[in-house]
């Protein structure tokens, strides 16, 4: 959430600076703001979009610039809270993502000695802070200010005294730099400069790292001179543009059968599992994720719990994290617990903290990431990569595929080194993975049939999806999908739990999607189908190819490809996603960007 | 310079390959035969690329993107109703557009074409050599100048137009402006008071039936690129230009005769033999002691052991058992109520088809999507639908 980049270099920084910020949109999209160093400092923010601040930028020559644009959490979206921040005089200009914990008290003693303030925003006190502690060294100034303020943070900052120079810090929140020939960057992540260089260096919290055109110097906690690691990643080719799709939701939907694939290659041919060492006895397995994430995680536990036997609980990030350590956990080594991070960025607060709180407590950690070299992957003991390509849309598609796909692998192979599969099984699960590109393009074949149940819902005030057994989770992911685009107020429910109190809801104002996949549950929920048919309510079904019955009892009914039922979520959520697209498309609202809402949580 | 490719049109002569995806996408060498053009643009310094997509858009769209994989800035236009390739040519016409080369997308056309189109100075055709009858028509030459006819269906070897042409606005406003049906009819009214070049391309193929993707396949590996990512077992032999993308496994033994072109993720052998000219897509699976070549395999299918295929396509997530026999014979064929004489061709077999062991398919067959061949089964018609 929020993103930062910074400038310094022989180019003009301006186009640059605004190139690569957008690259960071989907991080927050409520304010942006940028810094420019003319004779003094210049700075332009607006409320809204990138293109609204934009629209309102000077023309400058300037070779420094920092930028940043907002998700806010203190203050509400509006010009005067929009970053950069400066002091009274304009001489600092600062850029901030995170939350400052004690900022009221620093205000206030800030206010008793003289100095005002001009917005609600908790980033405020920083360039006043840094202001007061000024003495000639940026460093130095920044470094006094960090002891006075607690929170989280990445910060960066430029003086009108320092036309090269960006100094910056971090502390739980992302920071990259970027090295480039005669120019260097400082962002949140490494998409904000990946078009520029590929040579990154990552520093650690608390380090402090002043970036001039020449050079980049770390900095600990009492100024000593750092050394430091420069890493080269894998040049992305991808580029964040829509190609002739109306939305990045819909292109990154379409993409899901290449992101399947891409991180099929990494999964069986280069093998990170075996990597793992996950040969000893497991005794529990926990997964603990966020938001779609934690549902890829809910499919995760039922393939794992039938194919191992070893039980598996899945926690929200932010639960987990704050929860009661386990009996057993930090036990004897025997029976040490697995636990499974989820995080597409790999910097997600909560998922972060729960990392830490599951090694301290004893615990084996790995994380499923779609970034290489992010924060999570630094921290657990293994990591699983998935090749989903840079995701922009604000509600994860193809992310939500491959970490599915990641947890089957995962599960067919502790089932192997435990026995319970054998050679000749393993292949077969192998083979039926690697067909999940061509089912789910299937899906995407019929999308215009999808687009033809659009009109049972978009008068709908509230919609219900169950499911049961592994497709519980994508009647939870299909509810999370169509409420965040489209706004509809949408539940997910176990299909047996409807009896316990939601059944009450149901009229023929709130359609229903279930979904009736031919596994041991099947006849169950066929007959809650019926159940909810009786409360008058319009019942749109999921089943398989060539289903006797559904169409039957079932208002509308949509066919996904022959597929063993354990591997359905895949072409499932699909369907959920080009739905909930083409409802949100049918009532205008804004699919990529919803309102409130942003990628990368790095807030708790 | 421009360029506008169109690719809105769904291709039906394809029958089974083109119900999932339209008919630019169909892979010959192991690319979608618009790679071959849009790189081919690139390399002659034509970078701003307006594509009419309609049918089966995404697939087009998710491939190329905004371009900036192939070097080039696609704009995507939407011809959303089939009315013709002079509509899909005045859709693709962006404001900013003054001389630009038409490119229908279900042509195969050797990448020096483009360059040499482009350095000609005034308007110009790109003419071809071609087996039979194109739609595009033939090109006549009178003192010099260029004549249009669709007079002789049985123009063997002699000189098409291939669709491909460098326009300016002017001469694409007359050419909408004309009475003509489809581009080759309205440039045949226009040619008499134009002045038109004609260009040979190098190689030319028009892809319209089945069986030209097997010619073309042929045809575009000279534009084949050479890639060698995968992981190559002991006692391997590689003779000639063959590229093996990466997680690609090719077992110990099996013997790999240029120009192929393998996928990603693909498993080959022990001890199976490949080519020449055979592109194998993603995912595809090629069992132990099995001959391939002269063939397109789509993504995806599983082929099993001790098979024999020469001159076939098989189309995306097709499983194939072992023992089964594809060669070529020469004979006339029923297709779409025409007859043609296909020789050195063998089995054609749409998506998601499942052919069981022992089968024998004769040479020439065609088989539509998700097609059943029961185990030993001998099959010989021209023309199975869907209903079986």
């Amino acid at each position: 959430m929020c993103g930062i980049v910074g400038y310094t270099g022989n180019k003009q920084a301006q186009g640059i600076v605004l190139d690569s910020l957008k690259k960071l949109e989907y991080r927050g999209y409520d304010s942006s703001g940028m810094a420019l160093k003319e004779d003094k400092l210049v700075i332009c923010k607006k409320e809204g979009p990138i293109s609204n601040m934009e629209e309102i930028l000077p023309k400058s020559n300037s070779n420094l610039a920092i930028a940043h644009t907002r998700w806010a959490t203190h203050g509400v979206p509006s010009d005067a809270n929009a970053h950069p921040h400066t002091d009274t005089d304009n001489s600092v200009a600062v850029v901030h993502n995170g939350t400052i914990d004690n900022y009221l008290e620093i205000r206030e003693n800030l206010e008793e000695e003289g100095y005002k303030f001009a917005s609600e925003s908790d980033s405020e006190i920083l360039p006043i802070l840094i202001s007061k502690y000024y003495a000639g060294d940026l460093v130095e100034a920044l470094n006094k200010s960090l002891s006075d303020i607690q929170g989280i943070f990445t910060i960066a900052v430029i003086h009108e005294n320092h036309p090269d120079e960006i100094v910056a810090v971090r502390h739980e929140t992302p920071l990259i730099i970027g090295l480039g020939n005669s120019e260097n960057f400082v962002a949140s992540d490494i998409y904000a400069v990946l078009k520029y260089t590929q040579q990154i260096i990552y520093p650690e919290d608390n380090q402090i790292v002043r970036v001039t055109s020449e050079s980049v110097e770390l900095f600990d906690s009492s100024l000593k001179p750092l050394e430091y690691v420069v890493e080269t990643v894998e040049k992305y080719t991808e580029v964040a543009e829509k190609g002739g799709y109306e939305h990045f939701m819909l292109k990154e939907i379409f993409e899901q059968p290449k992101a399947l694939q891409d991180s099929q290659t990494e999964l069986f041919i280069d093998n990170p599992l075996e990597g793992l060492g996950l040969n000893w006895k497991i005794g529990s397995i926990s997964i603990v994720a966020c938001g779609t994430s934690y549902h890829a995680g809910l499919v995760g536990k039922y393939v794992i719990e039938q194919l191992t036997a070893i039980p598996v609980s899945v926690d929200y990030s932010s639960e987990f994290r704050y929860a009661a350590p386990v009996q057993g956990v930090g036990g004897i080594l025997s029976s040490r617990p697995l636990v499974v991070l989820i995080s597409q960025s790999g910097e997600t607060a909560d998922t972060l903290a729960a990392a830490r709180a599951a090694k301290q407590q004893g615990c084996y950690t790995i994380a499923i990431c779609n970034v290489p070299g992010s924060r999570i992957t630094r921290e657990v003991d293994g990591v699983i990569i998935t090749k989903s390509g840079q995701e922009i849309g604000v509600a994860a598609t193809k992310t939500f595929l491959t970490q599915m796909q990641a947890l089957y692998a995962l599960g067919t192979h502790l089932a192997f080194n435990s026995g319970s599969l054998d050679h000749p099984q393993l292949k077969l699960w192998e083979s039926e993975i690697r067909k999940l590109p061509s089912k789910i393009t299937q899906v995407l074949n019929s999308s215009e049939g999808i687009k033809s149940l659009v009109p049972n819902f978009v008068n709908a005030k509230s919609v219900f999806f169950v499911g049961r057994n592994i497709n519980y989770p994508l009647a939870l992911e299909g509810a999370l999908k169509l409420k965040e685009i489209s706004y509809i107020h949408a539940e997910g429910y176990p299909a047996g739990e409807l009896k316990h109190g939601p059944l009450a809801l149901l009229s023929e104002d709130t359609p229903i999607i279930a979904v009736a996949m031919q596994d041991h549950t099947y006849s169950k929920l066929l007959s809650n189908i019926e159940e909810m048919s009786a409360r008058k309510a319009p019942v749109i079904t999921l089943c398989q190819k060539g289903d006797q019955h559904v169409p039957k009892i079932s208002d509308k009914y949509f066919e996904i490809p022959e597929i063993d039922p354990v591997l359905s979520p895949f072409p499932v959520a699909v369907f959920m996603q080009l739905l909930s697209y083409y409802i949100a498309h049918e009532l205008g609202t804004d699919i990529d960007k919803p309102r409130n809402l942003a990628k990368s949580v790095t807030v708790e | 310079m421009h360029a506008i490719i169109l690719t809105a049109g769904e291709g039906a002569r394809l029958g089974s390959w083109t119900a999932n995806r339209p008919k630019g996408m169909i892979p010959i060498g192991n690319r979608p035969i618009l790679d071959y053009l849009v790189r081919g643009l690139v390399s002659s310094g034509i970078k701003k690329i307006n594509m009419v997509v309609g049918y089966g858009k995404n697939s087009v769209m998710s491939y190329f993107g905004d371009g900036s994989n192939f070097g080039a800035n696609i704009s995507y236009f939407f011809q959303e109703e089939r009315t013709g390739t002079l509509e899909a040519m005045r859709i693709g016409m962006s404001d900013d557009l003054n001389e630009f080369i038409l490119v229908p997308g279900d042509n195969y056309v050797s990448s020096d074409s483009f360059s040499r189109l482009r350095a000609s100075t005034g308007l110009a055709l790109l003419s071809g050599k071609a087996e039979r009858w194109s739609k595009w028509g033939e090109i006549e030459l009178e003192k010099g100048k260029p004549r249009i006819t669709f007079d002789s269906p049985e123009a063997y070897q002699r000189i098409h137009f291939t669709g491909i042409a460098k326009l300016d606005l002017e001469s694409a406003n007359k050419l909408i402006d004309s009475s003509g049906k489809h581009i080759g009819e309205a440039l045949q009214l226009i040619l008499p008071k134009s002045n038109f070049e004609v260009i040979e391309s190098k190689h030319w193929h028009n892809i319209v039936y089945p069986w030209d993707l097997i010619s073309g396949n042929r045809m575009a590996f000279n534009d084949n690129q050479l890639y060698r990512n995968g992981k190559i077992e002991r006692n391997v032999t590689i003779k000639g230009e063959v590229s093996i993308g990466k997680g690609t496994v090719i077992r110990s033994g099996t013997y790999l005769l240029g120009p192929i072109s393998i996928g990603d993720g693909c498993i080959v052998g022990p001890n199976s033999v490949v080519g020449p000219s055979v592109s194998l897509g993603d995912n595809v699976q090629l069992g132990s002691f099995s001959e391939i070549s002269d063939s397109v395999i789509m993504k995806n299918c599983e082929i099993g052991s001790y098979c024999s295929l020469k001159g076939t396509v098989i189309g995306d997530n097709s499983i194939v058992g072992s023992h089964v026999v594809a060669i070529p014979s020469s004979r006339d064929i029923m297709y779409f109520n025409q007859t043609f004489s296909v020789s050195d061709r063998g089995a054609m077999i749409g998506d998601y088809s499942k052919i069981g062991n022992r089968a024998i398919l004769q040479g020439g067959s065609i088989l539509m999507n998700e097609a059943e061949i029961g185990d030993g089964e001998l099959y010989n018609a021209d023309f199975q639908g869907d209903s079986i």
